[in-house]
């Protein structure tokens, strides 16, 4: 039976800080690209249904904008801010998820969600 | 308890699932840091985020494609409905995505270390919370048994006494997290640790699944299918894994987590 040995590789402190700092930075900037979603209020104000489904698919018209900045970053060696914008991305698609659930009832139900 | 359950925080109203599973990430993720901290890593900071960023983009694509095929007749009959396609998601898939996102990332990144004992004890617990939340969802959420005449039982509202699968859930993972915290502290290898709370998690949903509602193809539902898939792939390693757990039998790479 073979054994995985793997030596831990060394720590690098100031490594360490710097990338987790260009994580955090890439955590905040998904929050502000988050509100590029504003673009879709003038939708969701045309009606209620049509509001709530365009906020039921938050999770996937982020794509729109988070794929070429973690592109972007990445081609420019951004690796902790690519990072970054990689776990808001899937944290955002994963969280939104509830909300298609209801925009999937709320369009497939007669009288939307009571 | 009237089912679904809501939380009422101020003025917003919150319901279960999502309070519970947005709980679910942050605990887990506390538990990995700490953890972290206090065992040390196999890789450095760097890789070990891009195996994080990795592992949660892979556990988000994976558990929505694998919902689709979860029930392949459901499937087939809304494969054009939009929003079909965009509710709900499966752990299951969730797991097997993101093992092979990691596996994936690793490979381009070059690292060949075992990394996932660290991720072992967390999604023992960020499962177990996310589960309360479905139980607490009701019949809105697919995580339902079917029906049952035993004690047990739960009335979700409609009048119907269900096995309370997401509870069976929950103590099975208490079991599992205790067994690998005991693994944990005798001699093992780098890696077995993740791979228990693989096959352990997998055979669970292997069983539970029978007692859910659900289509099935060739007696089984497409997230047992996973789960058999995923138990072959960790087959070689199973046997392994059972005897570890006897003193004296493996060297010891190192009893850290």
């Amino acid at each position: 039976m073979s054994l995985h040995l793997n030596e831990p590789e060394q720590p690098a402190p100031d490594s360490q800080l710097s990338t987790g700092a260009e994580i955090f930075y890439g955590l905040l900037l998904t929050i502000i690209l988050h509100f590029l979603q504003l673009l879709l209020v003038p939708l969701a104000m045309a009606n209620e249904k049509a509001g709530f489904i365009a906020f039921s698919v938050f999770g996937f018209t982020q794509l729109f904008y988070m794929l070429p900045a973690i592109l972007y970053f990445h081609r420019r060696d951004g690796r902790g801010l690519t990072i970054g914008l990689i776990i808001g991305a899937s944290i955002t698609f994963v969280l939104g998820l509830p909300f298609a659930g209801c925009g999937y009832i709320y369009a497939t139900q007669p009288n939307g969600l009571h | 308890v009237q089912f679904p359950v809501r939380f009422q925080l101020g003025p917003l109203t919150l319901h279960a699932h999502w309070l519970f599973e947005s709980l679910a990430y942050f605990i887990g993720f506390r538990l990995y840091l700490w953890q972290r901290k206090r065992h040390g890593d196999v890789v450095n900071f760097e890789h070990r985020m891009w195996v994080v960023a990795a592992a949660i983009a892979g556990a988000a694509l994976g558990s929505k494609v694998l919902n689709w095929f979860a029930d392949p007749h459901v499937f087939w009959q809304n494969w054009r409905n939009p929003y079909f396609l965009m509710s709900g998601k499966t752990v299951v898939g969730g797991l097997i995505g993101g093992l092979f996102a990691v596996e994936w990332a690793k490979l381009r990144l070059g690292i060949t270390a075992r990394t996932g004992d660290l991720f072992a004890l967390p999604l023992c617990l960020g499962i177990t919370i996310g589960r309360i939340g479905c139980f607490l969802s009701g019949l809105e959420d697919d995580t339902y048994g079917v029906a049952t005449a035993l004690p047990w039982g739960v009335d979700f509202g409609d009048g119907v006494r269900r096995h309370p699968t997401q509870l069976y859930e929950i103590l099975w993972l208490a079991l599992l997290a205790l067994w690998i915290y005991h693994l944990s502290r005798r001699a093992h290898r780098n890696g077995d640790l993740f791979k228990t709370f693989m096959a352990g998690y997998f055979v669970f949903r292997l069983v539970v699944d029978f007692i859910k509602p659900g289509g099935a193809i060739g007696g089984l539902t497409g997230i047992q299918w996973a789960c058999v898939a995923t138990l072959i792939y960790y087959a070689r390693d199973l046997p392994f894994l059972i005897r570890v757990h006897q003193p004296d039998n493996s060297p010891s790479e190192s009893a850290r987590m």
